[in-house]
């Protein structure tokens, strides 16, 4: 199966030491890869690093095979996203802002503009300035954003933020016709492990910066009845393991 | 279309979409005329025809180069970089498929051109404006060939400008630090040669007036050459420390 996204012994520390350490772990085509834990665990940072929006201290990141530090262009051509938050120019419309983003990519015109405004029902605001949305209006945006140029890999921070529940119903769903019907592959975040549930094929734990646990949907949820219940024991081992190591040393 | 092209176009189409940068084009336009009005207002009160319809155009690329442009292009350049980082909106041109040094590039590329249009705007109306002063036709046009020497020699310096300002702007987060510190500097350096004589030699911001050097009996060319080298390396200068920062911003 094609490896879509490869990261390596990828660490990165802020000054104030908090970060992420040597996380290794691969997303390959068709996956809905989430990355579970609590705020502070470094989902985004990992997310950051991935796209360029800041730089690892150590490791390697390949996205389709492209280096994101020497072939960065190459790297991001096929790659969409919203990290953190769905940002947008809000002295523009709706539309001069997928206009902005369109002028990226050959293959999007007009016709996909409003295609995109249109899965994401944003169409009827397409003139307004985003000045004036809702932060669920806003994110919505975002996300017609990141699917304007038609990505093989979509990378999701926290994606139903801001939303209300049809709105994270409609997130979700688009999220897995698209995996399933256009083989677009999925790295998604979320704090909430049954949103992760209902979405991903395959899931990653991260507490305290380090990737404590990956495993497959399907194998977790024949061991524990949730996946709520697989993070908090994996977490609570990762706890004790450290205790211990602190005893051991 | 390439990632270059397409962020210049971008930058630009932002640019022009913004309401303060359009303020500044219809000042660029309002000023000339009310200065053409006030001179022929003083004309024909006190008989004092304090500049003439010929000079009219470099009278007032003097007092836009001294103040104003340099007022704009901080202020746009500070919005342009320092302003999309407090806003979050850096962000959504960085995750495309451009590098950063082609970001940097377009921003700039897009910022002189703003730069470029509104000398040509100021040209335009001077030019307008000056049948205010009467004259005849061919002291208008003359006015005018001057006008388009100088106004295209003041392209250099303004370009100065921005490239300075853009260095400025990468310490801030917010385009009124970046603005505040970009005016506060200029005023410092072209104070600074009142108590250093010798440092308006080397200082970019003395050559904001290098058009004058085009007029009439024209600087020898060491002179020029010599300006135009001071310009030169000051860009090399700012635009390598600026983007190097750029480069390694965080966000």
């Amino acid at each position: 199966m094609e490896k879509v996204l490869e990261v390596k012994n990828l660490t990165k520390l802020y000054k104030n030491q908090r970060g992420v350490k040597d996380i290794s772990f691969d997303i390959y085509k068709g996956d809905i890869y989430g990355f579970l834990g609590p705020n502070g665990a470094g989902k985004t940072t990992v997310m950051k690093t991935i796209v360029g929006l800041c730089r690892a201290n150590q490791g390697e990141i390949n996205i389709f095979g492209h280096n994101i530090t020497d072939q960065f262009e190459a790297a991001i051509a096929r790659v969409g996203c919203i990290i953190e938050t769905a940002d947008a120019y809000e002295y523009l419309s709706a539309q001069d802002n997928l206009k902005i983003a369109a002028r990226f990519y050959e293959s999007v015109g007009m016709p996909r503009i409003d295609e995109a405004l249109d899965i994401v029902g944003l169409r009827p605001y397409m003139n307004e300035k985003v000045g004036t949305f809702s932060l669920g209006m806003k994110q919505r945006l975002g996300v017609a954003a990141a699917i304007l140029s038609r990505p093989d890999l979509l990378i999701l921070d926290e994606p139903t933020n801001g939303l209300d529940i049809e709105g994270m119903a409609d997130i979700r769903n688009m999220i897995v016709n698209l995996a399933r019907e256009q083989q677009v592959t999925f790295f998604v975040s979320s704090h909430l492990a049954h949103e992760m549930q209902l979405m991903c094929n395959r899931v990653g734990i991260l507490n305290n910066g380090s990737l404590i646990k990956e495993g497959a949907i399907v194998d977790i949820l024949q061991q524990y009845p949730s996946l709520e219940q697989f993070f908090i024991e994996q977490a609570k081992n990762s706890r004790e393991g450290s205790i211990d190591e602190q005893f051991a040393g | 279309m390439n990632s270059l092209q397409a962020n210049f176009l971008n930058e630009t189409h932002k640019l022009f979409m913004k309401s303060k940068v359009v303020a500044c084009f219809v000042v660029a336009v309002i000023i000339p005329v009310i200065m053409a009005f006030l001179i022929a207002l003083l004309h024909d009160k006190a008989g004092v025809l304090a500049v003439d319809p010929a000079g009219f155009p470099v009278f007032i690329l003097g007092g836009f180069t001294a103040i104003l442009l340099p007022l704009f292009i901080f202020m746009w350049t500070a919005d342009s970089f320092a302003g999309e980082v407090g806003d979050n909106n850096l962000k959504i041109v960085l995750v495309r498929p451009i590098s950063r040094f082609k970001i940097y590039l377009s921003k700039i590329m897009s910022l002189g051109l703003s730069a470029i249009i509104l000398l040509l705007i100021i040209l335009l109306s001077t030019f307008s404006a000056g049948f205010f002063l009467g004259g005849n036709i061919s002291s208008h046009l003359s006015g005018l060939g001057n006008g388009i020497i100088t106004y295209t020699a003041a392209v250099v310096p303004m370009l100065s400008l921005v490239i300075f300002a853009a260095f400025i702007a990468q310490f801030f987060k917010s385009s009124s630090g970046a603005l505040t510190t970009s005016i506060f500097v200029y005023i410092a350096a072209r104070l600074l040669p009142v108590v250093f004589p010798t440092s308006s030699k080397v200082l970019l911001f003395s050559y904001t007036n290098w058009h004058e050097m085009w007029l009439g009996n024209l600087a020898s060319p060491e002179k020029l050459i010599y300006a135009f080298l001071i310009m030169f390396s000051s860009c090399i200068i700012f635009y390598a420390l600026g983007f190097y920062l750029f480069d390694n911003k965080e966000l």
